[in-house]
């Protein structure tokens, strides 16, 4: 079951996602999670404990960083898992979303 | 020195006794008589008090003993310094011997022919590839080895020039050079044949040069090589054992292969092809194409000279046509005995259209109902079909309407100002077409006069290029987005959960959006050249079909579209069929015939007929051949295929035009001046007029006029 924890702090915003990330997690991005960081000006979002992504998770997290970014909120996506990020350089991920989310 | 006759030598073993003996004799004990006068004894412990043994040896009396001479003191000094080295080279005799030179009797009648005892000069030669040497008393020949050659005297190595006399013991090592028969066999790789590869070998033999007595010789050495062939066919039938080969054996090869000098490739094993079967087939028992024939007798006897009008036709139940089933071949055998499958047959797919059914357990197609039989290809399908008719039975106008009809249409009237008629198959107008538009799939004939309309007929091959061009991209893409969805399915983090309610839709919006940006590009591109060949000319409805499920995948994104990888391999697979489609000839049998034309745009993928005035100021392209009975005046010709043309050109109009496609032939039996001719890029203008030209290329480029 996918579940979230977000973290304010004054300089970077940390959202920890814990579980998979596909076509279950729908309604709780949408609904829950877009709105309620919508306020912060600087995320992190930590993909350290997401094991495994479906092809309309992916299409989640894409919509979820446009919209952010559309806010004028500052998104960084880390520690992906490498597998994680295999799937991610395939689909051009980088390129969809902005090189910058996924830098350090 | 004087050398003796015979000597009584002593040594700790007579063995030892007579070896002294022999050297001091500077003997061989060939050349000598040995008696034994005391054996060696032990004393009583052995090393102490013991008695030599003693030996006498006396020279044998033969007539190549040396011949005593009154030694100068020079000799002297030559002869001990010899004696010094051979005392070295005891062990001289127990070296392989190649060559040995001994003296040999000759020299020695020779030496007697001498008269000049002092002047004489010691001579070396070789005969029969051993060295011969003499001697004289005050003179040594010499010699000189040769790099390849390893000279001993008297066992010792000798690398440079070296005195020899009569007492010496020469060898002479030459090297001797063997190289073996190399050979390999292999399998290619569809087994089909076993390879033999063979390398002869060879043996090099050197031998001495045979050389006149010198009193210096430098040794010359010849090698003589020649090709050996060790492989046994045995060998060979043994290793294709060892490989398993044990079909199609070539037994004259291997012995081919085993005689060879020269290196050489063998098929020394064959397999069997297997022998390809025949596709289904469809046979068709009555006329399906409407057959235009040149001038033919009738029956009465007068000439019909353009007979046009046999439309195929067939009555209700008539067969239309016989299905055969696919024959499977016959399966090869590898040389390794596997078999070998032919390759697949096809059934002929049937689809029925209307009309028509199957009967006699699906062998057979008859019809249901008389009309036209249509039968169209498409790969390994075949639709069949009575092509429906509509006759409309009097003239197309404001009060008719257009006419739009999926099958065969006949006007009994006229196609009046602004009317269009539109079909998928033939049109047939009884009457004229003026300021008209008449598109149809196939044929067109009107009776009547053609003024101001455009005639179009077949596919466009404009259009159909660009689709096929279309059509080849969307697949190289879509091959490529299967790729990626092939590896994205490999990686462990990936899951498929959202596959059964999105299918692939979800995974197409992320790849769509960057990776594969141009592959909507490339649909929307598609369904406009699609939409557009649609309103010039009727299209095949897979096309169509292809533009709707093309842009329900990757346009309007529905899940219901792409269900999966499997779905999206059926679609790559009908966008390759359709490609294939495309660039097949288009309808090669469309035919146009009108009698005559003026200012008007006649556009046909076959053959247009001219059969009455002829044509004015009009435009025509044919993609077959034109013939025009009548004449030609002004206007743009184009005919790929070749014209034939009655009469061409006008006084003081623009000049008219008549091309046609490199390599075919421009036919006019009267042609005026001005008028300008073209095959391929060469062009000619007439600047009078002639008769009976026949223009093409020659073999050169050159354009030939008669």
């Amino acid at each position: 079951v996918f579940d979230y924890e977000i973290i304010p702090a004054e300089e970077k915003t940390l959202v920890i996602f814990r579980g998979d990330m596909d076509i279950d997690t729908m309604e709780l991005i949408e609904e829950e999670i877009l709105p309620s960081l919508k306020q912060y000006a600087h995320v992190e979002i930590n993909f350290s404990e997401v094991p495994f992504v479906d092809s309309t998770g992916v299409g989640l997290l894409i919509n979820l960083v446009q919209s952010l970014k559309e806010e004028f909120v500052k998104v960084k996506i880390t520690n992906l898992s490498p597998q994680i990020a295999e799937i991610f350089n395939l689909l051009q991920i980088p390129d969809i979303i902005g090189r910058d989310v996924f830098e350090e | 020195m004087m050398r003796n006759d015979m000597i009584v030598s002593t040594g700790k073993s007579v063995h030892e006794a007579i070896e002294t003996g022999l050297k001091l004799m500077q003997a061989t004990l060939q050349e000598v008589d040995i008696e034994i006068l005391e054996p060696a004894s032990r004393g009583f412990f052995g090393l102490f008090q013991r008695k030599p043994a003693v030996v006498k040896v006396t020279r044998k009396q033969t007539v190549n003993q040396r011949e005593e001479s009154e030694s100068s003191s020079q000799e002297d000094i030559l002869l001990q310094a010899i004696e010094s080295s051979l005392e070295k080279a005891s062990a001289a005799d127990k070296l392989p011997v190649i060559q040995a030179a001994n003296a040999d009797p000759s020299p020695l009648k020779r030496r007697g022919e001498e008269t000049d005892t002092n002047r004489e000069t010691g001579l070396v030669w070789i005969k029969n590839g051993q060295i011969f040497c003499k001697e004289a008393p005050t003179h040594y020949p010499t010699i000189t080895p040769k790099e390849g050659v390893i000279l001993y005297k008297n066992g010792e190595v000798i690398r440079k020039t070296t005195v020899i006399t009569e007492r010496d013991i020469v060898k002479v090592e030459l090297k001797h050079e063997l190289k073996h028969t190399d050979w390999s066999i292999e399998i290619d790789e569809s087994k089909m044949k076993a390879i033999l590869r063979v390398e002869p070998g060879f043996k090099k033999i050197c031998k001495l040069v045979d050389q006149e007595p010198s009193s210096h010789i430098h040794l010359e050495v010849e090698e003589i090589i020649e090709a050996t062939n060790h492989l046994q066919p045995t060998h060979v039938v043994q290793k294709m054992q060892e490989l398993g080969i044990n079909t199609g054996i070539q037994k004259v090869e291997i012995l081919k292969a085993s005689e060879v000098l020269q290196p050489a490739v063998f098929e020394v094993a064959k397999g069997i092809e297997p022998q390809k079967g025949k596709d289904g087939w469809l046979e068709l028992c009555v006329d399906t194409e409407w057959r235009v024939s040149g001038p033919k007798e009738r029956k009465d006897g007068t000439v019909d000279f353009r007979d046009i009008k046999s439309i195929p036709r067939v009555e209700a139940g008539e067969v239309i046509a016989i299905i055969h089933p696919p024959q499977p071949g016959s399966p090869g055998v590898t040389v390794t005995g596997e078999p070998v499958p032919p390759e697949p047959v096809h059934e002929i797919v049937v689809q029925i259209g209307s009309g028509v059914d199957l009967i006699d357990g699906g062998r057979k197609i008859v019809a249901l109902q008389s009309g036209r039989p249509h039968v169209e290809y498409r790969g390994k399908i075949a639709r069949v079909q009575i092509m429906p008719k509509l006759v409309h039975p009097g003239d197309v106008n404001l009060a008719s309407g257009n006419i739009h009809f999926l099958g065969d249409v006949e006007i009994l009237g006229d196609v009046d100002q602004g009317m269009t008629v539109k079909a998928m198959s033939n049109i047939v107008i009884h009457g004229l077409a003026n300021s008209a538009n008449i598109v149809a799939g196939s044929q067109v004939i009107i009776n009547k006069n053609v003024i101001n309309s455009h005639v179009t007929v077949g596919k466009s091959t404009l259009s159909m290029a660009r689709i096929g061009q279309l059509l080849k991209q969307i697949a190289e893409q879509l091959e490529n987005v299967y790729g990626v969805i092939e590896h994205l399915y490999s990686t462990s983090a990936f899951k498929t959960s959202d596959v059964s309610t999105m299918g692939l839709s979800s995974v197409i919006r992320i790849m769509t959006e960057k990776r594969f940006q141009t592959l909507p590009v490339l649909v929307k591109e598609y369904k406009k050249v699609v939409e557009k060949a649609e309103q010039d000319l009727t299209l095949d409805d897979g096309y169509k079909q292809l533009d709707v499920d093309l842009t329900n995948s990757f346009i309007k994104l529905l899940p219901a579209q792409l269900k999966g990888p499997e779905d999206l391999l059926v679609l790559i697979r009908r966008v390759k069929e359709m490609h294939g489609y495309s660039v097949t000839p288009p309808e090669p049998n469309a035919v146009v015939s009108i009698p005559y034309a003026q200012n008007s745009e006649i556009y046909c993928s076959g053959d247009i007929y001219i059969t009455g005035q002829g044509s004015i100021n009009s435009r025509i392209h044919s993609e077959g051949k034109l013939y025009v009975d009548g004449s030609v005046r002004g206007g743009d010709i184009y005919a790929a295929m070749g014209a034939e043309i009655e009469e061409v050109g006008s006084r003081g109009a623009a000049p008219t035009r008549i091309r046609v496609a490199e390599g075919q032939t421009i036919k006019i039996k009267s042609v005026m001046e001005g008028t300008i001719i073209q095959i391929g890029n060469r062009s000619y203008q007439f600047f009078q007029s002639e008769q009976n030209v026949f223009a093409r290329l020659n073999r050169e480029g050159h354009l030939l006029l008669h």
